[in-house]
This record gives structure tokens, C-alpha cells and sequence, in this order.
């Protein structure tokens, strides 16, 4: 199935581009592309979606060489925050379930509603480029070669998500260091740690879960972090942690109370920071992306692993912090996260910079009404039911372009109103992690409004 | 009383993104009863998943004889007993309309592909919810109770579960969603056809009469499966 959609005109064999109608072009076979594929097919459009691996899943297929899945992961949104609204995990899976299960639920998804006829695996978008009348040009290839392929299609999703490619902050002396640095994407199970000297950069999720695994194989491990953070355990009081939030909202305590009931709750439970050596947050909670983990204060406690601030430099053989201490690690893993990437996409056409994207609810660029980006979002729950609902107002819109336009219209008018509109419930620290941050509670009420607007009377 | 035809008095529920209730406070798993029949030769025709009426004693099994229509037919056939029904353990009381259906939407994501709903009496007030929760491939309603046209279970059922009949009287009605499946309202002989119009008109859905054999049997279902081959015809038959 590397060959491109076999249906279509060719509009003359000097240009060699399939016009391929009103149809849609999805690019990436991971959770947003899915969501995308299925919605638009529900709402009458024809898709063909482009995914470069073999397989689908995106991030979550293990086997993709750009995977950044590793041994060990799970969510760290619980069950009913992280699955599809229309299509619920089933109640076999846990409340956190692991990469496989994640996997094989996308598996389930994309057979259930007959997604993979509309995929074609193995082939790489190339580029995308604007024709008249909204109309995009998408050049396709084979991952393993083969000629390229132009189709012309009514709009483009653009779902390739931004968990792919690794940024790498360079420090002073890094290249002089001598032992072996790679970045967490690189990571994939603990016997890339055993036996070693360990240094986990980065306090996110993936840092911290790497810290534990490298905290239960390696032979000593440091954990260095830029500044103290809020670390929610998986439960609290009896149950996922992030349903207990979600229920002091549901009960609509304002953020000062709920911000009180969780340094309660977590100063009940879990103790003060300092007890087990790590800095007290400086921010106050709910201010930064949610770092969920149970196990880093388990191994804290056991003395299996030692906190360390920012490093500072590094020094041959040697890794110096901002406190002037120094550890001599053979292994550094740096889990500093990952940038979105579009290389097909000219920056034009995302109102940005190109690492920084402008759009609407970081989904639509008013000046090119039929490209939407899904999936551009790091929600402080999961992801996969906010991406739903994206790709649902996604095909609503493309739909009302032409059933009813005023009502396409006025939300495009919206669009370029609140373009820079940040959908957080509270301010966030100043960090470039934060860019793609939304509040699901915010970042669902303006996805409702505006799918509200293109319903009803035309 | 074709959908098109009476899209002016049906009544389009807003689409509802926010769902604080099943985040803060999901619905607990539970034991479920679910009968299967399967035709003999493989097929990739959208599935039955029957919901039977919650006051019938027997649950699922009372739907034994449309799960055989539907093998007949060439459909595999699915009946759940959603929790404290049928042959299930558990709770038999206070057990809530959204943990039903929950349960419903459970059976129908498990199946292989997207799912015919059908639902009987009661059965088919909790299609009408599941709807929001599950995009199926078309939906039946069989003698529908709760729903507007015929709200009152009758008295011996609604002392019997009192629970079940204060969400039917007093609950919210499920609108048809934005983006509604091909629907079907159907009524053996005994239903009162006017609430059949007036349901079918509310939904924007096609009204059906059913042929019944014996008195207090359940209707013949050759008729709805004959509109499910119209409207989501297996994908082997459109070749054939």
C-alpha cells in the first residue's frame, strides 16, 4: 500500500497531480490522526491519511524508530480523562494503563470504526503547499523510496505529532565529557542502565520515571531538576489523583481552595519536600505541567537514588551542578523533551516561526481556512478525548464551509479575534515546555462554544 | 416520516463536551450478562447489540428469539443484561441510569466493528441515552417506554422498580445528538401508534409497524432487519 490512493483524476500527465476532490488529507497514523480520520469520515468526507511507519500509533507504537516509548511507561492520566469519549478504554484495562494497552486500544479503534483502509502506511509527506481556492498539494513518498507522488486535495489535518524529535540543550563542556550522553527518546528499557553510574536530567515525567527505573537497575543514580516541583502521587485519598481534582472541580471549589486542599492533602500523605532532600516548589500548584509520579519519593526514601540541582557544566568525566558539587556519571540520559516539528510545512502557513506555531485554539490559521492542526496541545489531563473533540470541530467546520458558510465564517472572524487566546486555568511558569499547555476545563468549554456555533439553523 | 422530511420539529441536543461527572466520579466496572449468536458463515455485517426491556425478568435471555431472526439473517447477534439484570450478581437496586449506560456502551465497543443498537421497552429509552456515548451504525427502537409518546412504564413495573421509574418519569430526555446514525422507531400490533408517529417525528426517524405472532410475544423482527440491509448494507453484499 505504498503506491498512494489508486482513485482519482489526473489532471494531465505534464503535471502529474491527482486531484482527489473534496477529499481530506491526514497526515500521521497516531491517537490525533485516528481521531481525525474517524470524525471526518463520520461527518461524509473522504480521507486518506498518510502514516510513515509501518503501523499505527504514532508515539505509541513502540516499533517506530521515533517512538519515545520506553519499558515501563504509563499514563499518567487516569482512564476516563485519557480515552476517546465515543469509544471508553474498556473496564478490563486499569486505571493507568501501559504503553501495550494504549497501543492495542488504538488497534481496537482503528478496526471498530474501519479506519486502516483509509491509511496508507509506510509513506512519508513531503511537502504540502497551498493551490487556489484553499486547496493544498501534498506530495507523497514510500519510506523506502520510490518515486514522489502529487494529490490535490478540499484541505489537510495535519496530526504528526510533537513527542518525535529531541531537544537537546546543549551545556558548557558537553562535548568533552567522555562518558555516554543520550537524550530519553534514546532510553527503552532498564538494561541500558544496569550496572552503571546514571544521571537523569530533566524533572517531567518521563525524567522521573526514568530516575525510577534507573533508581531499580543502576548502580548509583542522580536526578538533577531545574527547580522543585509539585510531584503528585498516582492516588490520593482512595483515588486516582486526577479524579480527585476533577471532583473538588465538579464540587466548583474555586482555585484558592483546591490549591489549599492539595498542600493538605499532600503535606498529610506524602510530607514535606525537604524530608526526602528535594527543593521546595517555588511556584504554586496547578502553575506548571502536572508531574505525576508515586515511585520517585518510594525510591527517595529508600535511598536509592540522590536529588541534584541544574547542572551547571560538564567537565571530562565529570557533571558539576549550580551548587558546585559534581558527580562523574558513565551515563547521562537527558530527558529534556521534545519540540513540535512540521519540515513539509512552509512556517507561512502556521502564522508562526515554525517552532512556535500561532493558531487558533492551536488547532486553525484564519489566513489558510482548510489547514488544521490536531493534536498541538499538552493538556494538564489526557489528551486523546481533547483531540476528539479538535478533530470533531475540525470536520464540523470543513462541513459548514460549505453547507452553511456564514456560520464558518463567523467562527474564522472568532478565530482571528483570539488567535493568542492560551486556554490555561491559571498563569504558568515562564518555560518553552508550556507553549502547547491547555487547561482541559478552559480548553473544552471554548472547543464546545465554538462547535455550538456551527450548529443549528444554517 | 422520513428524517429529512421532519427535520423542523426534531430537536438537535447541543453537543456536549463537558462530562464532569465521569471524570471526577466514573462509573465502577460490573459484572454483565451478554448471549451471543453468531452466524455459521463469517461475516463483516455490522453487529445487533440488543438492549432488553430492564423490566423484563429474564434480561437478555427474553431476547433469545431476535438473536436467532438475526443469525438467520446472517447478523451476529449480541444481548446484554446491563448490571443488576438478568443473570448478573451484584446490585440489584439503585443502580443508575448512567452505569447502564455505561454498560450498553461497554458490550458495543467490544465488539469487532461499529454496532447496530437495538433496543426494546425500556431497553430502548437507554439506546436513546447511549446515542451520546457511542456513534453506532443505526439504531432501532422497539416499542420504546420512557421516551416522549410513551413515558409511563405501566404501574406493576414502576412499583416494582421504583428506581428505574423515577429516571424514566422525572429524567432528562435524550434529544438526537447532532450527528444521529440512521434511526428506526418500531411498534408490534399492541403500541399505541400515535406514540410511534409522535416519536419518530421528535427524532427525525422512521416509523415501522411489526407483525406479532402470539399476544405478549415479542414483535417479529424481519421488517427491521430488512431496513438495516437498506441502510447499512454488509460490506460483502454491496459486492455481491
Amino acid at each position: 500500500m505504498t503506491d498512494g490512493p489508486a482513485t482519482g483524476e489526473e489532471t494531465g500527465p505534464a503535471t502529474g497531480v491527482y486531484d482527489r476532490g473534496d477529499a481530506v488529507c491526514v497526515i500521521g497514523g497516531g491517537s490525533s490522526g485516528l481521531a481525525a480520520v474517524k470524525n471526518l469520515r463520520e461527518h461524509g468526507f473522504e480521507v486518506d491519511c498518510y502514516e510513515r511507519e509501518t503501523g499505527l500509533g504514532g508515539a505509541w507504537n513502540a516499533g517506530a524508530d521515533r517512538s519515545p516509548v520506553y519499558a515501563g511507561l504509563h499514563l499518567v492520566s487516569s482512564r476516563p480523562f485519557t480515552q476517546f469519549p465515543d469509544f471508553p478504554m474498556p473496564d478490563s484495562y486499569p486505571d493507568y494503563p501501559d504503553h501495550r494497552q494504549v497501543l492495542a486500544y488504538f488497534e481496537r479503534y482503528a478496526d471498530h470504526f474501519e479506519l486502516r483502509e483509509h491509511v496508507w502506511f509506510g509513506t512519508e509527506v513531503q511537502s504540502v503547499a497551498a493551490t487556489g481556492g484553499d486547496r493544498w498539494e501534498v506530495t507523497v513518498r514510500g519510506t523506502g523510496g520510490g518515486p514522489t507522488r502529487t494529490l490535490r486535495y478540499a484541505a489537510v489535518v495535519v496530526a504528526n505529532g510533537h513527542l518525535w524529535h529531541p531537544h537537546r540543550p546543549e551545556y558548557p563542556g558537553q562535548e568533552d565529557f567522555g562518558g555516554q550522553i543520550i537524550h530519553s527518546s534514546a532510553y527503552k528499557d532498564p538494561s541500558q542502565l544496569r550496572g552503571k553510574r546514571v544521571l537523569v536530567v530533566g524533572g517531567g515525567n518521563s525524567g522521573c520515571d526514568i530516575a525510577v527505573a534507573a533508581a531499580q537497575s543502576a548502580d548509583t543514580t542522580w536526578h538533577s531538576t531545574r527547580r522543585g516541583d509539585w510531584l503528585t502521587p498516582k492516588y490520593l485519598l482512595g483515588r486516582p489523583a486526577d479524579q480527585l481534582d476533577d471532583l473538588t472541580r465538579a464540587l466548583r471549589l474555586p482555585l484558592w481552595a483546591r490549591r489549599l486542599l492539595y498542600r493538605t492533602v499532600l503535606r498529610l500523605t506524602v510530607g514535606r519536600p525537604a524530608r526526602f532532600g528535594l527543593r521546595r516548589p517555588e511556584h504554586k500548584p496547578f502553575t506548571a505541567h502536572p508531574v505525576v509520579t508515586s515511585q520517585l519519593i518510594y525510591h527517595l526514601g529508600h535511598g536509592d537514588l540522590t536529588p541534584k540541582p541544574d547542572v551547571a557544566e560538564f567537565q571530562p568525566g565529570r557533571v558539576v551542578f549550580t551548587d558546585g558539587s559534581s558527580v562523574d556519571p558513565q551515563l547521562v540520559v537527558m530527558a529534556t523533551g521534545y519540540r513540535p516539528r512540521f519540515d513539509f510545512l512552509a512556517d507561512e502557513y502556521l502564522g508562526g516561526d515554525g517552532e512556535r506555531p500561532r493558531l487558533f485554539l492551536h488547532m486553525l490559521n484564519p489566513a489558510y481556512p482548510t489547514l488544521s492542526v490536531a493534536g498541538l496541545i499538552d493538556p494538564d489531563s489526557g489528551q486523546f478525548g481533547l483531540v476528539h473533540w479538535q478533530t470533531v470541530l475540525i470536520a464540523r467546520l470543513l462541513r459548514a464551509r460549505v453547507e452553511a458558510p456564514s456560520r464558518a465564517a463567523t467562527l474564522y472572524r472568532r478565530a482571528e479575534r483570539d488567535i493568542d487566546r492560551r486556554y490555561l486555568q491559571t498563569r504558568m511558569l515562564a518555560s518553552g515546555r508550556h507553549r502547547y499547555d491547555v487547561g482541559h476545563h478552559r480548553y473544552l468549554a471554548a472547543l464546545g462554544q465554538a462547535l455550538s456555533g456551527l450548529e443549528g439553523a444554517k | 416520516m422520513n428524517g429529512d422530511g421532519s427535520r423542523a420539529t426534531v430537536r438537535v441536543a447541543p453537543t456536549r463536551v463537558w462530562r464532569r461527572w465521569d471524570w471526577a466520579k466514573p462509573v465502577r466496572p460490573a459484572q454483565r450478562e451478554v448471549r451471543r449468536a453468531v452466524p455459521s458463515a463469517e461475516t463483516t455485517a455490522a453487529p445487533l447489540l440488543f438492549v432488553p426491556d430492564l423490566h423484563d425478568p429474564g434480561a437478555a435471555a427474553a431476547l433469545d428469539p431476535w438473536l436467532a431472526a438475526a443469525t438467520d439473517h446472517g447478523r451476529a447477534g449480541h444481548a446484554v443484561s446491563p448490571r443488576g439484570m438478568g443473570a448478573t450478581r451484584g446490585r440489584r437496586f439503585g443502580v443508575t441510569r448512567r452505569e447502564w449506560v455505561h454498560d450498553v456502551v461497554q458490550e458495543a465497543v467490544a465488539l469487532p466493528r461499529r454496532a447496530v443498537l437495538v433496543g426494546h421497552g425500556t431497553g430502548a429509552w437507554l439506546v436513546a441515552h447511549a446515542l451520546h456515548r457511542y456513534p453506532a451504525a443505526a439504531v432501532v427502537l422497539v416499542e420504546p417506554v420512557g421516551l416522549p409518546g410513551h413515558r409511563f412504564p405501566g404501574l406493576g413495573p414502576l412499583l416494582r422498580r421504583p428506581r428505574i421509574g423515577r429516571s424514566l418519569l422525572l429524567g432528562r430526555d435524550p434529544a438526537r445528538p447532532a450527528q444521529a446514525p440512521p434511526l428506526l422507531v418500531a411498534g408490534g400490533g399492541a403500541y399505541p401508534a400515535k406514540a410511534l408517529t409522535a416519536l419518530a417525528v421528535r427524532y427525525g426517524a422512521r416509523g415501522e409497524r411489526l407483525p406479532v405472532g402470539t399476544p405478549g410475544a415479542l414483535p417479529d423482527l424481519a421488517p427491521v432487519l430488512a431496513w438495516l440491509d437498506e441502510v447499512v448494507p454488509a460490506p460483502d453484499a454491496q459486492l455481491a
